[in-house]
């Protein structure tokens, strides 16, 4: 009889496709902190009625993969996932290279052309032993953190659909040394939002966390075709927010809060000379500042959200350096 | 066997290791290492498949020659 097995004997794998949808076998194998990732499907059950209280039938439905990844951000790896989020990619220098992304508007996840990301992925999660094949994958949603000091990330993955079968052999993951980004690696900074140009950054000390959210409503579409797997992935309204908790110094930041005044905001997260991530929401209004008096012995302080706004040119980038050379 | 890891994405100096070959440590980017034949037993009994089969297919890891039994099976 198998054994139960637990979350630490598992790992995850990645690869970039060629065909979307069709499997890669792991290019990477990246550590993470949890998963949820899963075959999601609706199945039909027939309420046909045959004087009987229950449910007669079932059939299978459309299905798709759908699920978390929350893991500790390495430069070494941060940009796989880039490729597949809804952003269009510069990518320069020679080693360590620098990715430079900004949102793109395309509506569906593909490979290149006016697809909403660059790449799609295969992921593939080994749990007690089987594996499990996740296809035509995009990032749908993420986040970038400081939490515990150190720079985290949740990525919300859609794929297309599922190829795992019980007999495939558990690869052989390769791991490389973790790389970091702890207490000592941030800085947050602020400045007056300017429509063009690089705003005039001050370092602000009084950030008691930051959560950079982008929440691209991504959904699996089906369409009526021979087999179940979704159709595509598509993208929606991107809402980027800001999460954060502020010491109430004054009342600049609720005047601002009142005033809808924009602000810029950047967090730099860096390793060394050689890694880094840096994120640049150009245009953010203050969507909540409650200020209250708590219990007795509680700082007045505002759990504050940012609600990041569109800009002609560009509303927020992320830039990843790593030695990492994705092509 | 003898086997090579190679990323092509990853610099030269990354050094890899491999879950459950006790006898591998780390192996930089683009290196070749035996692995005994012990090695190789002791990884089907941790995970339920042998070495090879594990790497069919695998990206980073490739077998790049024969089993060198003077080197490490001579200890027997």
């Amino acid at each position: 009889m198998p054994s139960p097995g637990i979350g630490g004997s598992g790992y995850m794998g990645i690869a970039h496709e060629t065909t979307m949808g069709t499997y890669v076998a792991p290019a990477v194998f990246i550590p993470f902190l949890d998963e949820s990732l899963s075959y999601s499907e609706d199945k039909y059950y027939s309420p046909a009625i045959r004087k009987v209280t229950l449910v007669g039938d079932m059939k299978q439905n459309y299905y798709h993969a759908e699920g978390d990844v929350d893991w500790e951000v390495d430069c070494a790896y941060l940009p796989y996932f880039m490729y597949c989020m809804r952003l269009s990619i510069v990518k320069t220098g020679a080693g360590p290279y620098v990715y430079t992304a900004t949102p793109s508007s395309g509506g569906a996840a593909g490979i290149g052309g006016n697809a909403a990301t660059q790449k799609t992925m295969s992921v593939t999660i080994v749990r007690n032993g089987r594996v499990f094949k996740y296809v035509g994958c995009a990032v749908t949603g993420w986040n970038y953190r400081i939490e515990d000091g150190v720079a985290k990330s949740n990525m919300t993955i859609m794929g297309l659909g599922e190829t795992g079968a019980s007999g495939d052999s558990p690869p052989a993951p390769t791991f490389t040394v973790p790389s970091l980004m702890g207490a000592a690696a941030h800085t947050v900074s602020v400045a007056p939002s300017i429509s063009s140009g690089n705003p005039v950054w001050v370092e602000n000390d009084n950030f008691g966390g930051f959560t950079f959210a982008v929440n691209d409503n991504g959904a699996a579409q089906t369409r009526i075709k021979p087999n179940r797997q979704a159709a595509y992935i598509s993208f929606g309204e991107s809402e980027v927010t800001i999460a954060t908790t502020l010491d109430f110094l004054d009342g600049t930041q609720y005047d601002q809060f009142v005033a809808a005044t924009a602000s810029a905001f950047q967090i730099v997260s860096a390793v060394s000379g050689t890694e880094g991530v840096e994120i640049d929401a150009f245009r953010g209004v203050y969507n909540t500042y409650p200020v209250n008096n708590g219990a007795i012995g509680d700082i007045v302080t505002a759990d504050a959200e940012i609600r990041v706004l569109a800009q002609p040119s560009r509303s927020f980038q992320l830039i990843c350096k790593s030695a990492t050379s994705i092509t | 066997m003898k086997i090579k890891v190679h990323n092509p994405a990853m610099p030269d100096d990354t050094e890899f290791s491999i879950a459950d070959l006790p006898g591998v440590d780390t192996i930089k980017n683009g290196t070749t290492v035996e692995v005994s034949e012990e090695d190789l037993e002791m990884y089907k009994a941790r995970t339920g498949v042998t070495f090879a089969s594990a790497i069919k297919n695998n990206g980073t890891i490739s077998v790049v020659g024969a089993s060198d039994k003077s080197q490490k099976g001579g200890d027997k």
